[in-house]
C-alpha cells in the first residue's frame, strides 16, 4: 500500500526494476492500486464482475471492491459507454470495457458522438475522466469481428485520446495515465500479449500520454511501430543488425491520438528513412498520417519514400493459413525496411 | 396437430445431427485441431430442430455465435461445415469465416454471427423482403437471452412489428450471456415479457421438447405467412457445454447440479424415449439413424482434415463484388 | 398477539412465474401476464395478509426474484418474511414443493396465483391446503378474479384465526386419477399405480406427446372427467357445462365421452356410454377467446366416488394441460371426490371480520 500512496500523480516513468509480470498482469495490478487509492473509479463491463473479464483483466477486483465498484453489465456496448459518459460528467472516473475492440463500432455513438464532442460542444463546462478499455489485434483466428485494430477511426474523432501499449511496462503506466486523464481515452491492449512478460515496477507510476518511447537506437532508418508491433519490429532489427548491420530506431508513439510527431519527426531527420508499421489496414491507416506528418516537417531530410507495412485490405480471414499472411510479421517488417534503404529483399 | 412420423424422424434427425456433428468439433477442438473461438450448440438442438422442421426451405433464417446447430438444422452440408470450422479451403467460407461465420445462402441460412444481436436486424431485412416482393416466405431470427439487451435487438423487433414484418423471433433462453447470469443482467425473467413492449404476441415453450418447440413454430410461422406479422417465442433451454470450449462442470458461474438437472430434460434422450414407448419409430430404427449419423460425421471430419488449407491468392478475393 | 408459543399466524404466497405465459397466447387469444404484474400482485397480496394479521409470510422463491421484489422493504413491518429455497430449475414440482413446505410450517392459508394449472401443482403438494386462489393464469376456472389486497387480507384473517376458517370456506372437489404403469417392453405385468389429481377436468386426447401441454384442437378430445362444469368459464370443462352444468359446490361432476367424427381414432369400448344416442355438437370456449363446435356421443353425471376408466393410447390433460401419456392399452382410473383444497371465500371471510356474519364456530386457538 505505502508504494501507492507515495507514488506522486503524474510522476514519470519508474525505473522498470527486475520484478516480471505478465501483460494482463500488469493491466490488473493498474486496476487494483487505482482502485484503491481513488473511491471515484469503478469498473464496468460484460463479464468483468465475478469472471474477472472474460480474458483475466479484471480478475480479483470484485472480490476486492465488490459488485457496486465492480460491475456486471448487459452486453450493451452503447449503454456500457455512455453509463461511462453520464457517471464522468457526475463527478466518478468510470473504466468501461468493451471486450472486444471490435465492439467499439457498436458504441461508436457514444463514443464518437457523445464522448469526444461533450466538452467542446458545451463550451468547456464538461468534463468527461472516462477510460475505455478494450483489446485488439489479430492473429488468433478470431476472424473478421473480433480481430480488428481500430485505432485509426478513433484517432480521426478530435476530442478522444487513443492509447496502444506495447509492453507490460507500458501497459501499466499508460493505463495509470488513461485512468487519471481528464479526457476520454481509449487504451487497447494487444489480444496476442497476454503472455508476454516484462519487468514492471511494482508502485504505481504513470507515463504520460503523448509522449513517445525511443525502444532502440539506430542510425540508418526510423521505424514507427506501436502495440504488438514493436515486438516484431524489435525482432525485425536485431535480425538486421545481426546479419547486415543496419541499425533501426524503432519509435513508439505509445498513444496514437495525442502523436508525438515531435520524437517521430526528430528521428526521421537522423537517420532520412522511415517505415511505420501497423497491423490494421494500410489505407487510411496511422501510417498515412505519419507519412503526411513526416513529409511536412521533414521533406527535405527523407532519402526515400515514407514505407507503410501495414495489413492488406480485406477483413480479416479466420483460416490460419490465410491469416497468417495478413498481419505484419517480423519478416514482412524487415522486407519493408530492405525495400525503403534501397536493398535488395531476400526472396523477393 | 399431431406430428406425422414423417415429421418426427426428421425431428429426430435433425436434433442427432447437430449432437453428433457439435461433439465431433468439440473433440477436434480439444485436440487442437480447430482453430479460434467455438461455441456449442449441444443442450440446444431441440430449439433449431423443432423451428426448422416447421419451416420451409425457402424460409430464412439468421444465427448467431451459437450457431452450427441453425446451419445443421437448416440441412447444412456437415463436410463443408467440419471444413470450415478447421479453416480448410473446402468449407463454407473457403476458410474466411470459421465457425462464428457460417452460413448456407443456398439453403436460405443467412449466417451465424459474431456480432451479439447483429442477426435480429438481418432477419428483419429479409423479412422486408419478402413482404416487399408479394411472396410468404418468413425469417426467422435466432438470438440468445443476453443478445435481447443490445440496442440493435430492440430497434429491430420493435421495427417489425412496426412495419408488420413476416418475421419469427426465436429467443433461445439459456440462462447466461457467457458468464453472467440472465438475472445479473435482467430485471426480468422470461424474455417474451417484452413481446408485450413491442405490441407483439409472445409464448415461452419447454426448448427441451422438439414437439412443443414444433407447435409454437407453425403458429408463429402461420401468422407471419398470414400477413399477421411478427411473434416471439421464448424458448427455455440450456447449454451443456461452457460458453466457449467444451468444459462442462466445474464452472464459477454455475453450479454443476444445475447442468445434471437440465440433462435429465435432454431433448434427444426424451425424444426417444417417449417414441419407442409410443411404438412410433423402434430402437432399431434410432440405432441405425444415429449409425448412419455417425457415419457422416466421421466422414466430415475426414473430409475437412484432409481439405487443404485456403490459397495465399485468395486472402483479398471477395471483399468487393466484380463489377463488369 | 402471538404470546402464545404457537405457530405465528402464517400465510404462504405461491405464485407460479411461468404462468399465463403458454402457447394459448397463439393458438388462442390468451393474454400474457408479466412478471411485473406478477409482483405487484404478490406485493398486495402481502401487505393485505399482515394488515390481516399474519405475522409471518412465507414465499415459495422462483429463482427469478418475483418474492423477493414483492417483499422488498416489507419485513420492516415487523413481520416474519421467510423466503423459501430456490429451485434448482423451473418447473411444476417448484409450486408442489412449496406448498408442501407451507404445510410443514404451519401456513393457515395460501395464496396461490396462477390458473388452473398452478392450482393443481398446489394442490398436488397439499391437497387440502386451505386457500385463497387467484387468477393470473390462462383458464381460470378454479381461481377468481379478486384484488390481491383483499384476498391478501383475507388469508391474514384466517392465518390469524381472527376469522374462523370453516366459517369462511369451502372445501373443494377433485379428481383423483390413478395411472397404472405402462406395459413393460417383455409384456411383463404392470406394476403400481402413479397418482395424480386434478381440480377441474381431466381429458384423455389423442395427443401421443405432452409437448407445449395446452389443449386447443377439440378434435384431438377422447373423454371428459369435469368436478366443475359451470357455464361462465373457458376451457375444456365449459363443454360439461354445455351438457350437465354442475356447480363446485355440487358433488360429483360430468363424464363425457367425444364423438367418432370429432376426430379420427374410435372409442375404446370399455365402460360403454351411459346414454347412447345420436352424436351432438356442442360450441363452448374450450380456452380464452377459442370457441370449438365438439361432436358429443355420450354423457352423463357422476356420481361423487364413481370411477370412470379411460385407456390409452393418447395423453391425459389435467386442467386443460397435457401431462401424463398412456400407451396402447395403459389405463387410467378418475374419481371426484369432495377431499380438494378448503377454498377461502374471499368476500364471506371479509363479512365475518365486519361481524356482518356470525361465526358459526369457535375461534380456534391452535388447530
Ligand atoms: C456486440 C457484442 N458484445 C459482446 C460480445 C461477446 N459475446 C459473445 S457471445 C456473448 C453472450 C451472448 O449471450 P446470449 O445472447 O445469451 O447467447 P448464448 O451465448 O447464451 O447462446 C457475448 C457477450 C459479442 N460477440 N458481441
Ligand atoms: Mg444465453
Amino acid at each position: 500500500m505505502s508504494a501507492t500512496e507515495t507514488a506522486p500523480a503524474g510522476t514519470a516513468a519508474a525505473d522498470p526494476g527486475e520484478r516480471e509480470l505478465t501483460y494482463l498482469g500488469a493491466f490488473n495490478e493498474a486496476m487494483f492500486q487505482l482502485m484503491r487509492q481513488d473511491e471515484d473509479i469503478f469498473v464496468a463491463g460484460e463479464d468483468v464482475g465475478v469472471q474477472g473479464g472474460v480474458f483475466g483483466s479484471f480478475k480479483g477486483l470484485a472480490e476486492e471492491f465488490g459488485d457496486r465498484r465492480c460491475v456486471d453489465t448487459p452486453i450493451a456496448e452503447q449503454a456500457i459507454v455512455g453509463l461511462g459518459i453520464g457517471a464522468a460528467v457526475a463527478g466518478l472516473r468510470p473504466v468501461v470495457d468493451l471486450m472486444f475492440m471490435d465492439f467499439v463500432m457498436v458504441a461508436m455513438d457514444q463514443i464518437a458522438n457523445q464522448a469526444a464532442k461533450l466538452k467542446y460542444m458545451f463550451g468547456g463546462k464538461a468534463e468527461l475522466p472516462l477510460t475505455i478499455t478494450t483489446n485488439g489485434g489479430a492473429g488468433l483466428s478470431a476472424a473478421a469481428q473480433h480481430s480488428q485494430s481500430l485505432e485509426a477511426m478513433l484517432c480521426h474523432v478530435p476530442g478522444l485520446k487513443v492509447v496502444m501499449p506495447s509492453s507490460p511496462y507500458d501497459l501499466k503506466g499508460l493505463m495509470v495515465a488513461c485512468v487519471r486523464d481528464n479526457n476520454p481515452t481509449i487504451i487497447v491492449k494487444n489480444k496476442r500479449m497476454f503472455g508476454s512478460t516484462g519487468p514492471v515496477p511494482e508502485e504505481l507510476y504513470e507515463i504520460p500520454l503523448g509522449v513517445a518511447n525511443v525502444v532502440r537506437e539506430g542510425a540508418d532508418i526510423t521505424v514507427v511501430a506501436y502495440g504488438r508491433m514493436v515486438e516484431e519490429s524489435a525482432k525485425a532489427a536485431k535480425r538486421l543488425s545481426e546479419e547486415q548491420g543496419i541499425e533501426c530506431e524503432i519509435v513508439d508513439p505509445r498513444t496514437v491520438q495525442p502523436l508525438d510527431t515531435e520524437t517521430i519527426v526528430a528521428s526521421a531527420k537522423k537517420t532520412n528513412r522511415i517505415v511505420v508499421v501497423h497491423e490494421a489496414v494500410r489505407f487510411g491507416g496511422l501510417g498515412a498520417e505519419i507519412a503526411a506528418q513526416v513529409q511536412e516537417e521533414a521533406f527535405d531530410y527523407l532519402d526515400a519514400p515514407v514505407g507503410r507495412i501495414a495489413a492488406p485490405f480485406s477483413p480479416i480471414p479466420f483460416s490460419p493459413g490465410l491469416e497468417g499472411h495478413y498481419v505484419p510479421n517480423a519478416k514482412r517488417i524487415s522486407a519493408g525496411i530492405l525495400e525503403t534503404l534501397g536493398r535488395p529483399v531476400p526472396g523477393a | 396437430m399431431e406430428p406425422s412420423l414423417e415429421t418426427l424422424r426428421d425431428l429426430h434427425r435433425r436434433m442427432l445431427r447437430i449432437r453428433l456433428f457439435e461433439e465431433a468439433a468439440g473433440r477436434l477442438f480439444e485436440g487442437n485441431k480447430m482453430p479460434g473461438f467455438l461455441h456449442l450448440y449441444v443442450g440446444q438442438e431441440a430449439v433449431a430442430s423443432g423451428v426448422c422442421v416447421a419451416m420451409r426451405e425457402d424460409d430464412q433464417v439468421s444465427s448467431t455465435h451459437r450457431g452450427h446447430g441453425h446451419l445443421v438444422a437448416k440441412g447444412g452440408d456437415l463436410s463443408k461445415m467440419m471444413a470450415e470450422l478447421m479453416g480448410k479451403a473446402d468449407g463454407y467460407c473457403n476458410g474466411k469465416g470459421g465457425s462464428m461465420h457460417i452460413c448456407d445462402l443456398d439453403l436460405n441460412m443467412l449466417g451465424a454471427n459474431g456480432i451479439v444481436g447483429g442477426g435480429a436486424p438481418i432477419a428483419v431485412g429479409a423479412g422486408f423482403a419478402n413482404k416487399y416482393r408479394g411472396n410468404d416466405t418468413v425469417s426467422v431470427a435466432f438470438f440468445g437471452d443476453g443478445s435481447t439487451n443490445i440496442g440493435a435487438f430492440h430497434e429491430a423487433t420493435n421495427m417489425a412489428a412496426a412495419l408488420q414484418l413476416p418475421v419469427l423471433f426465436v429467443c433461445e433462453n439459456n440462462e447466461y450471456g457467457e458468464y453472467t447470469p440472465r438475472h445479473k443482467v435482467m430485471a426480468i425473467n422470461d424474455v417474451v415479457d417484452r413481446a408485450a413492449g413491442y405490441g407483439i404476441p409472445g409464448v415461452i415453450v419447454d426448448g427441451m421438447d422438439a414437439i412443443a418447440v414444433y407447435e409454437a413454430a407453425m403458429e408463429g410461422l402461420a401468422r407471419a405467412r398470414a400477413g399477421d406479422g411478427p411473434t416471439f417465442i421464448e424458448a427455455k433451454t440450456y447449454r451443456y457445454y461452457n460458453h466457449h470450449g467444451v468444459q462442462t462442470l466445474g464452472m464459477k458461474y454455475r453450479t454443476d447440479e444445475e447442468v445434471e438437472e437440465w440433462k435429465k430434460k435432454d431433448c434427444i434422450e426424451a425424444f426417444e424415449k417417449r417414441v419407442t414407448e409410443a411404438g412410433l419409430i423402434t430402437a432399431d430404427e434410432l440405432a441405425s439413424t444415429r449409425a448412419d449419423i455417425q457415419a457422416e460425421v466421421d466422414a466430415a471430419v475426414e473430409f475437412g482434415e484432409n481439405s487443404p488449407m485456403p490459397d495465399v491468392s485468395t486472402l483479398l478475393t471477395d471483399v468487393y463484388t466484380e463489377m463488369a | 398477539m402471538s404470546d402464545i408459543a404457537s405457530t405465528p399466524a402464517t400465510v404462504g404466497v405461491i405464485a407460479n412465474p411461468l404462468a399465463g405465459k403458454d402457447i394459448r397466447r397463439l393458438v388462442a387469444e390468451a393474454s400474457p401476464t408479466s412478471d411485473m404484474a406478477k409482483i405487484g400482485i404478490v406485493r398486495r397480496a402481502v401487505i393485505g395478509a399482515i394488515e390481516g394479521g399474519a405475522e409471518r409470510v412465507i414465499l415459495a422463491d422462483d429463482r427469478r426474484g418475483i418474492a423477493a421484489r414483492a417483499i422488498d422493504g416489507l419485513s420492516a413491518s415487523g413481520v416474519k418474511i421467510l423466503v423459501l429455497d430456490e429451485p434448482i430449475i423451473d418447473s411444476g414440482m417448484n409450486s408442489q414443493r412449496a406448498a408442501r413446505r407451507c404445510r410443514e410450517e404451519g401456513a393457515g392459508a395460501v395464496i396461490v396465483l396462477g390458473g388452473d394449472g398452478t392450482h393443481r401443482d398446489v394442490a398436488k403438494g397439499w391437497k387440502s391446503a386451505p386457500l385463497i386462489a387467484l387468477s393470473t393464469g390462462t383458464n381460470n376456472v378454479f381461481p377468481r378474479q379478486i384484488e390481491a389486497t383483499v384476498a391478501g387480507h383475507a388469508a391474514g384473517l384466517v392465518a390469524s384465526g381472527r376469522v374462523v376458517l370453516a366459517d369462511a370456506s369451502a372445501q373443494a372437489k377433485c379428481i383423483e386419477v390413478e395411472v397404472e404403469s405402462a406395459q413393460a417392453d417383455d409384456g411383463g405385468a404392470a406394476a403400481g399405480v402413479t397418482d395424480d389429481l386434478a381440480l377441474v377436468d381431466v381429458a384423455l386426447v389423442s395427443n401421443t406427446f405432452t409437448a407445449s401441454r395446452a389443449v386447443w384442437d377439440a378434435s384431438t378430445l377422447r373423454e371428459l372427467v369435469a368436478a366443475i362444469a359451470e357455464p361462465a368459464t373457458v376451457g375444456l370443462s365449459a363443454v360439461a357445462a354445455a351438457l350437465a352444468p354442475t356447480l363446485r359446490t355440487e358433488p360429483g361432476g360430468v363424464h363425457v365421452r367425444f364423438g367418432e367424427s370429432n376426430g379420427s381414432e374410435g372409442l375404446d369400448g370399455a365402460g360403454g356410454p351411459a346414454s347412447p344416442g345420436p352424436d351432438t355438437t356442442v360450441r363452448a370456449p374450450i380456452a380464452p377467446g377459442l370457441y370449438s363446435s365438439v361432436v358429443v356421443a355420450s354423457h352423463r353425471r357422476l356420481g361423487s366416488g364413481e370411477a370412470v376408466e379411460v385407456e390409452g393410447p393418447g395423453s391425459l390433460s389435467f386442467d386443460g394441460e397435457r401431462d401424463v401419456t398412456l400407451q396402447r392399452g395403459q389405463r387410467a382410473t378418475m374419481t371426484i371426490t369432495a377431499d380438494g383444497p378448503h377454498v377461502i371465500d374471499v368476500e364471506q371471510a371479509m363479512r365475518c371480520a365486519a361481524g356482518t356474519t356470525p361465526s358459526k364456530h369457535q375461534p380456534a386457538e391452535n388447530d
